[in-house]
């Protein structure tokens, strides 16, 4: 029956574009589906290791800004600078992590080392002209070049997040059912039992950043693909940190599903409210906040934690 | 590079220290006793200045005489917050503490962006750009007096809590929260005293501020952020930790922005943060993981 | 929604094919998309952009609309991009979706990269206000048309006043120093000015910058006192004009002059506002309306009654924006976004509120538009500079502070 549900699902997905005119509806399933994507590389870390990363904004401009670099200034395809992207964001967070988890940071003070380093990275970028400075990158345009990451057509782009979304689902299934995915689970849940045990918690945790930092930074590409700009401050900020982490919070940390369904939520309350708030500032910021309230005081495991609470 | 610039440079960081000691003051006063870090701590700032703002701009009230609205309003809000919002994830783990306040900053900074626009906002009074000159140097008079006041807060603070008898009993519940607890005292309204404590510190230091500074929804983060670095400086939970600190950062700070590019400044003082937490990664009071 | 406009539309089309010439019906409205930012941190500059545009389109209709479509209304269709590039890219998204024939906006310089980039893929002609950076007619684009000054010419021409105005009133100035926030405009800005000052004969003996979120611009101000200046250049935000003005005014920092480039605060009523009378004889080089353009008066007292602002130059170009695309729907014949491009590609406008003329280079920039020096004299800001604009005697050298009340 859910595997009926699942499919269905599925179908309807793919089907979508091909049915739905409106390129407002199919952009903003689009970003559903990349906050969905870049919200389960922070799931990684922060809902399945337990290491809440308050800067992994860190990961997803390095991933934007080196793709970017590499073709704005190498001509490099973003395909590949993806790969190079993910694996700069790989090391930022073994150093980072090795920083962290060495010195014993965690809870608050690992979450706010993670901020300072995003905050760096912003501070550094928005000073140096030759990654655009406090401007930013603009990919030049090419029009339909699918080996440039480059579609004319923007439903091409929703094919692309929904590919990678599916795949990195797939992927941290088999994560959450491997042997790392119970040593982190027992990190997560007692380090000092967990080494007790004989499981290595700073190796555990280091593999967890590094693996998030990856996911999280070819989530970056997709976007500078996707928006054909960014700058330092969509990249680094403490804006996106919180955007980032936030859907995965509200769906569920530590769950296969929390990501995608937090970002769908989101989504749909953004639209809902877009009609409302015609002439006030920030208010969907201001919902957000809110609800990031709510739901820690009555879901602090997620709206899946209240599912999965029924007798 | 004159000594009068020298001296006057290092008198403004000397008086913009005082007021970071304040805020800070807040912050470690919420976390020696509660262990949680405020995010949004800087919103409430950013409140008080608007409230005195707008007093000053509607009713004529010198902002000196604010503090007497925007202290204890602010008290009363910390309090109040303190019950509504942190009270109820006291027991959860740490991660939904601090995503609660985290919260909290969120809405009320975009509250303010809703209610009154990003435009920034100065109050231009009688004696803005008045100076006290000592010597060479001339101090401008509403930092002078926002040194003053911090001082003045900190003092009466300080005195509060190792004098009188709620002063120690907040003190003891910070230490010893079982022991507290079993001799009769009521923990949770001294949890709710510390907040109501520490952001009336800190809008007294946003109300302080309005004289020389312009009111902007983010203007609260830029000093706490800095107000941060203060605190896990000098230790969290640290008295005379964050009002040394404090003044340590604003001389470093302006001195620093004296012969340094401001932006690297900014990145030094993030560096700074990171070493910081490396290396005395639970303050000065121990293991702080509940 | 969306979906019953194209509807009707169809069927009018449908409708019109099936009608013989002359009887053929004409539409009676024309779409026309605005992207701002109406909240975030432009938010005022977008609201005042969206008056401008509104004043403009109201202006038209009530004097018959679009002649050459037999009196079409122009109609707006008017999205938020909330100060952010991609929520500017979806406000485009929408506005094509809706079929607008052009698109006006978007005031700032990082969210017209963008604008311009997606009008240019979809082909809709893009008529911007304000958004002064250089690169952005620079990329080979056909559906960009931007009249007014860019960042690097803006910079030029205020220059040249200032040499002006040290040989007319032989002032003897050679010590210039130039503050600058540290981000692109900023550093841009200062680079093309170390590079002109000395055609003027001037020396840039420091060049200082500044954290564009600084509390405090005390030091900087402090080195501003140990150049011994002559003149100050800022090529800063406004938050950052005030403090230093301000401090300026507290560490008694004399100077010839303080003469930003683009800064706002002297060429923007609401720096009066704030500062009172320390506001006194700024010198900004800005966008400003002609004095001698005879409906100008007319206009500025118009919005004045509908919308209680005082002059403010993002609502003149947004304003003159409309007046433009107007000129080019007449000569244009029909709301077809390819006639447009080419009606406005030809423009020639010279009855226009701006001190130039507007026409469009094959890059789509204006090459003869131009700013304007302003000065603060008694709470009223003045143009002083050049003389064939001027509405009255700079006041330079000003005066120190201490003899001013």
């Amino acid at each position: 029956m859910r595997e009926l549900g699942a499919g269905a699902a599925l179908a309807g997905a793919l089907l979508l574009p091909l049915v739905v005119r409106s390129e407002h509806v199919v952009g903003t399933l689009t970003l559903i589906f990349f906050f969905a994507f870049v919200g389960q590389g922070w799931n990684i870390l922060g809902g399945y290791a337990g290491q809440f990363s308050f800067g992994h904004a860190l990961f997803f401009g390095i991933g934007a800004y080196t793709s970017a670099l590499a073709f704005i200034k190498g001509g490099i395809s973003p395909w590949l600078g993806m790969v190079a992207g993910a694996v700069l964001a790989a090391l930022v967070g073994l150093l980072t992590g090795h920083l962290s988890f060495r010195y014993g940071l965690r809870g608050a003070y690992f979450a706010l080392v993670m901020l300072a380093f995003a905050e760096i990275f912003r501070v550094a970028v928005t000073n140096w002209e030759w990654v655009g400075a406090s401007f930013g990158l603009l990919v030049p345009l090419r029009g339909h070049a699918p080996a440039l990451f480059q579609f004319a057509d923007k439903r091409a782009y929703y094919y692309v997040i929904l590919g990678m979304l599916l795949a990195l689902t797939a992927g941290v299934a088999r994560l959450e059912r491997s042997r790392l995915g119970y040593e982190m689970a027992a990190v997560r849940e007692n380090e000092a039992a967990a080494a007790a045990l004989g499981i290595n918690p700073y190796r555990v945790k280091l593999v967890a950043m590094a693996l998030s930092a990856a996911v999280t930074a070819l989530g970056g590409t997709f976007y500078v693909q996707y928006f054909s700009y960014v700058d330092p401050t969509i990249a680094f900020g403490p804006a996106h940190s919180v955007e980032i982490l936030l859907r995965p919070i509200l769906g569920g940390a530590g769950t296969l599903w929390g990501p995608l369904l937090g970002s769908a939520l989101l989504g749909l309350l953004g639209e809902a409210t877009r009609g409302l708030v015609r002439a006030h500032a920030g208010l969907h910021l201001m919902l957000y906040g809110l609800i990031l309230m709510v739901a820690v005081v009555f879901l602090p495991r997620g709206v899946i934690g209240l599912l999965h609470r029924r007798p | 590079m004159t000594v009068e610039i020298l001296a006057t440079s290092l008198a403004n960081g000397v008086m913009l220290g005082g007021l970071y000691a304040l805020v800070a003051l807040g912050l470690t006063l919420i976390f020696g006793v509660m262990r949680i870090i405020n995010f949004a701590h800087g919103s409430l700032m950013m409140l008080a200045m608007y409230a005195t703002f707008g007093l000053a701009t509607r009713t004529g009230v010198d902002p000196y005489l604010a503090l007497g609205v925007t202290v204890p309003g602010g008290f009363l809000v910390g309090w109040g917050l303190q019950r509504l919002a942190i009270a109820p994830v006291l027991g959860a783990p740490e991660h939904n503490q601090l995503l609660m306040t985290l919260g909290l900053a969120l809405f009320l900074d975009n509250l303010a962006l809703a209610l009154f626009t990003a435009d920034p906002r100065t109050l231009l009074t009688a004696y803005s750009a008045s100076t006290v000159a000592i010597g060479p140097v001339r101090l401008n008079l509403p930092r002078l007096l926002a040194f003053a006041g911090a001082l003045g807060i900190t003092a009466a603070l300080a005195a509060f809590l190792k004098l009188t008898v709620l002063g120690r009993a907040l003190r003891a519940a910070a230490e010893e929260r079982d022991g507290a607890a079993l001799v009769g005292i009521p923990v949770r309204r001294m949890y709710a005293l510390a907040f109501g404590l520490g952001s009336a510190c800190v809008a007294a230091a946003g109300t302080l501020a309005v004289p020389f500074f312009y009111v902007s929804p983010e203007v609260g983060n830029t000093f706490v952020i800095t107000a941060f670095v203060v605190v896990v400086l000098g230790g969290l939970g640290s008295f005379p930790g964050a009002l040394l600190g404090g003044l340590a950062v604003g001389v470093v700070e302006s001195l620093g922005g004296l012969f340094l590019h401001g932006s690297l400044a900014q990145i030094g003082i993030f560096l700074l943060f990171i070493l910081v937490l490396l290396a005395r990664p639970t303050g000065l009071l121990g293991a702080a993981h509940a | 929604m969306t979906s019953r406009r194209r509807f009707l539309r169809t069927v009018a089309a449908a409708a019109a094919l099936g009608v013989p010439g002359t009887l053929r019906a004409q539409p009676r409205e024309v779409l026309i998309g605005e992207t701002h930012p109406l909240t975030g941190p432009l938010a005022r500059e977008g609201n005042l952009g969206r008056q401008g545009i509104e004043l403009a389109v109201n202006e038209i209709n009530a004097a018959g609309g679009i002649q050459a479509l037999g009196g079409a209304r122009l109609r707006l269709m008017v999205l938020d991009n909330e100060s952010k590039p991609p929520v500017a890219i979806s406000t485009m998204e929408r506005l094509k979706d809706a079929g607008v024939v052009a698109v006006l906006g978007p005031y700032a310089s990082g969210l017209a990269f963008v604008t311009t980039q997606e009008a240019e893929k979809y082909r809709i002609p893009h008529v911007l206000d304000v958004a002064i950076a250089d690169q952005i007619t620079e990329r080979g684009f056909k559906y960009t048309f931007r009249f007014s000054p860019t960042a690097g010419v803006g910079a030029a021409q205020t220059v040249e006043y200032l040499g002006g105005l040290v040989k007319d009133f032989q002032l003897g100035w050679k010590r210039a120093v130039l503050v600058h926030e540290d981000g692109l405009f900023g550093k841009a800005t200062a680079d093309t000015l170390q590079k002109l000052l000395p055609t003027i004969g001037m020396d840039v003996v420091d060049r200082i910058p500044h954290n564009a979120q600084a509390p405090s611009l005390t030091n900087e101000v402090l080195k501003i006192k140990a150049a011994r200046a002559d003149v100050v250049i800022p090529s800063t935000y406004y938050p950052a004009h005030s403090l230093i003005i301000r401090t300026m005014a507290e560490q008694r920092v004399d100077v010839g002059a303080v003469l930003s480039v683009y800064g706002g605060a002297g060429s923007q009523y609401r720096f009066i506002k704030d500062v009172g009378r320390l506001a006194d004889f700024m010198l900004d080089g800005n966008h400003w309306f002609n004095p001698r353009a005879p409906r100008i008066r007319g206009v500025i007292a118009a919005f004045e009654r509908a919308y209680q602002q005082p002059f403010a130059y993002e609502w003149l170009l947004a304003y003159q924006s409309v007046w433009v695309l107007k000129d080019a729907l007449e000569r244009a014949g029909a709301p077809d976004r390819e006639r447009l491009r080419e009606a406005l590609a030809r423009t020639h406008l010279t009855d226009t509120l701006m001190p130039y003329p507007i026409a469009f280079d094959d890059k789509g920039q204006n090459p003869h538009a131009r700013v304007l020096l302003m000065q603060v004299q008694g709470g009223r800001i003045a143009v002083v500079y050049p003389p064939a604009f001027a509405e009255a005697r700079p006041v330079v050298p000003v005066p120190p502070w201490e003899k001013r009340s």
